[in-house]
């Protein structure tokens, strides 16, 4: 704390903003400057009438060359809004946004206290500043290094998020690599309501990204199995995958790797009564009713990842209302449950609910 | 350069306990309200008469943004070479030995049939009656469209999306007339990210009642009652 008081070896400078009527008339802003000179001692304070504006901006560049600053704050307004043009206007003297900060003495200060003195507000202003001193100075920059990243980037998934990722290298003209279940694109979209069920109105843009993937010359599929290894830093990685029985493992030298791993579709097994007739699986379901059309019987959907202990209970229940949704949209005999257990947040927004009433699903 | 305005240059500025601006080369000399004034390069008139402690009343104007002169309230009346014309001075430049006047007959005239118009524009605004009060308007000789209007199109909320958040999620929908704040199509978009930029610059608080409309219904965009993932 000492050290981040006494400079750290940085050359601070504070600006304060006078803001027309807005700050000048409610905080003493001479005792203000006064207190940050002698408390928290930067290289260079100063007050002006508004730093933001042409003729207070060209002030605090001089101010910056003439003392050498590395660090600006200026407390002014809020920051949300005004911090972006500082860092843009003095980003010419070679200052990064991380190097410029901002204290909102116009709404944390000035605006926000009835009755309390200009002096008194001082002091609160005096507080704001010497914690975002501390923290500017705190900072420490460093030179930045170059690395070389050689070869193509591998991006390791197969799924939606692998193709989105893909997307945006390829258009970039960036070499990638994306391990898939299948290099036949048309198998890769008619396998798509197995991986994602219940989101078959989102596979049309998904097919979209995926064509495009597909057709790019930057792109290189390939279809191997498990991961075994990856050694490596950036711009030099090994990646191997087993390739299976006794055989060698293929072994891939890349750039960089991207990890697109989503969670992985289960296929239910014989516990829970699965049977394939009375009891399917979602992605079963689904394929029924791309086959023989929406089904006019009683339908309940079992939310049951809470009982087997898989993570995944909102994006199934998501599943299971789409499909029933559906259902229920599409053939008026149908009828529709959802059964889940109570552990659950039901991820369904209060216009669902209503929709969910109305078509009588449980 | 004038006989006159040589004696004004030569005239020391009177300036209020602040370093003086250092500025050489491309420094105008122009007078405001009768007081010699000195401007820098690319300073507009709004610029200098803040910078020495004029007042000139802005609604559009926001110094994080390019200037837009929509509301032509920074209106002043510039003199030069026996012409005299109003100005806004948020994107106007001054130049050698210009007269510059806030409060000319002129300009409060002026003044005072914009806030008449904004009063019919927006009259659901307390900011804008309380502006209007300030220049002794009180009614209006126009007819008010719409009694619950808020927004006086001033455009900021959109430059703030654009220059400052860069989400560009709202425009300017249809035009003249019938110009409102919208997202393309009237359709709410997922462009817009929530951080309440355009509700912090609006001069009416008007953006505040139509974020919803910008941003859509979380909920339905995100399957739950928050903006992210």
């Amino acid at each position: 704390m000492t050290a981040l008081m006494s400079g750290n070896g940085t050359r601070c400078g504070v600006f304060l903003c006078q803001c027309g009527p807005k700050i000048a008339p409610k905080v003493d802003l001479p005792a203000l400057e006064q207190m940050i000179r002698e408390e928290l001692s930067p290289e260079w304070v100063e007050t002006l009438p508004f730093p933001c504006m042409a003729p207070g901006m060209e002030e605090v560049k001089r101010a910056i060359r003439e003392n050498q600053l590395d660090r600006v704050l200026v407390a002014g307004c809020e920051p949300r809004v005004m911090l972006r043009k500082f860092q843009r206007d003095l980003r010419e003297l070679g200052l990064d946004a991380e190097q410029i900060d901002m204290v909102n003495l116009r709404d944390h200060v000035a605006l926000v206290h009835a009755g309390e003195s200009p002096e008194d507000l001082a002091r609160k202003g005096s507080k704001l500043v010497a914690a975002e001193l501390s923290g500017l100075r705190a900072i420490k920059t460093l030179a930045p290094q170059k690395v070389e990243c050689q070869g193509p980037v591998m991006i390791l998934g197969g799924g939606m998020a692998t193709y989105s990722a893909a997307l945006e290298l390829v258009r970039a003209g960036i070499d990638t690599i994306i391990s898939v279940a299948s290099d036949e694109l048309e198998d890769e979209i008619r396998m798509l309501h197995e991986r994602y069920p219940g989101e078959r109105h989102f596979h049309g843009r998904l097919r979209k990204i995926m064509r495009e993937v597909y057709e790019s010359p930057h792109i290189r599929m390939i279809t191997r199995g498990e991961v075994e290894k990856i050694t490596g830093n950036w711009g030099d990685y090994t990646v191997s995958f087993s390739a299976g029985g006794d055989q060698l493992p293929q072994i891939y030298k890349v750039g960089a790797v991207i990890a697109a791993l989503d969670g992985e579709m289960l296929h239910q097994g014989p516990d829970f009564g699965h049977d394939g007739v009375r009891v399917l699986c979602h992605t079963e379901l689904e394929e029924q009713i791309w086959v023989h059309g929406v089904p006019g019987h009683r339908l309940v959907f079992w939310v049951n990842d809470i009982e087997t202990s898989r993570p995944w209970d909102q994006l199934s229940f998501r599943g299971a209302w789409n499909l029933a949704r559906n259902i229920r949209m599409h053939n008026v005999n149908s009828q529709a449950g959802i059964l889940f257990n109570n552990q659950i947040t039901i991820p369904l927004s209060t216009a669902e609910r209503v929709q969910a009433r109305e078509l009588g699903i449980k | 350069m004038s006989k006159l305005a040589k004696k004004k240059a030569s005239t020391p500025v009177k300036k209020k306990k602040r370093a003086p601006i250092k500025q050489k080369a491309g420094v105008i000399n122009f007078t405001i309200d009768g007081h010699p004034v000195q401007a820098g390069e690319g300073w507009t008139i709004l610029d200098t008469a803040r910078h020495y402690g004029f007042f000139i009343p802005t609604l559009c104007y926001h110094e994080a943004l390019q200037p837009m002169g929509a509301c032509r309230l920074c209106m002043v009346e510039a003199r030069q070479n026996g012409s005299e014309r109003l100005v806004a001075s948020c994107f106007s430049h001054p130049q050698e030995g210009m007269e510059i006047l806030l409060n000319s007959e002129r300009v409060q005239n002026g003044r005072r049939w914009i806030m008449e118009m904004l009063l019919a524009a927006v009259p659901n605004s307390p900011e804008i009656k309380k502006m209007a009060r300030e220049f002794g308007v009180v009614s209006t000789r126009f007819t008010a469209e719409d009694p619950m209007e808020e927004c006086l199109r001033c455009g900021l909320c959109i430059r703030v999306c654009e220059e400052i958040v860069g989400a560009k999620a709202i425009s300017f929908g249809s035009r003249g007339v019938t110009k409102h704040v919208a997202t393309p199509y009237m359709v709410p978009n997922d462009a817009c990210v929530s951080c309440g930029s355009c509700v912090a610059v609006c001069p009416t608080l008007a953006a505040q009642t139509r974020l919803d409309k910008f941003r859509g219904d979380i909920a339905q965009r995100t399957g739950h009652g928050y903006a992210h993932y």
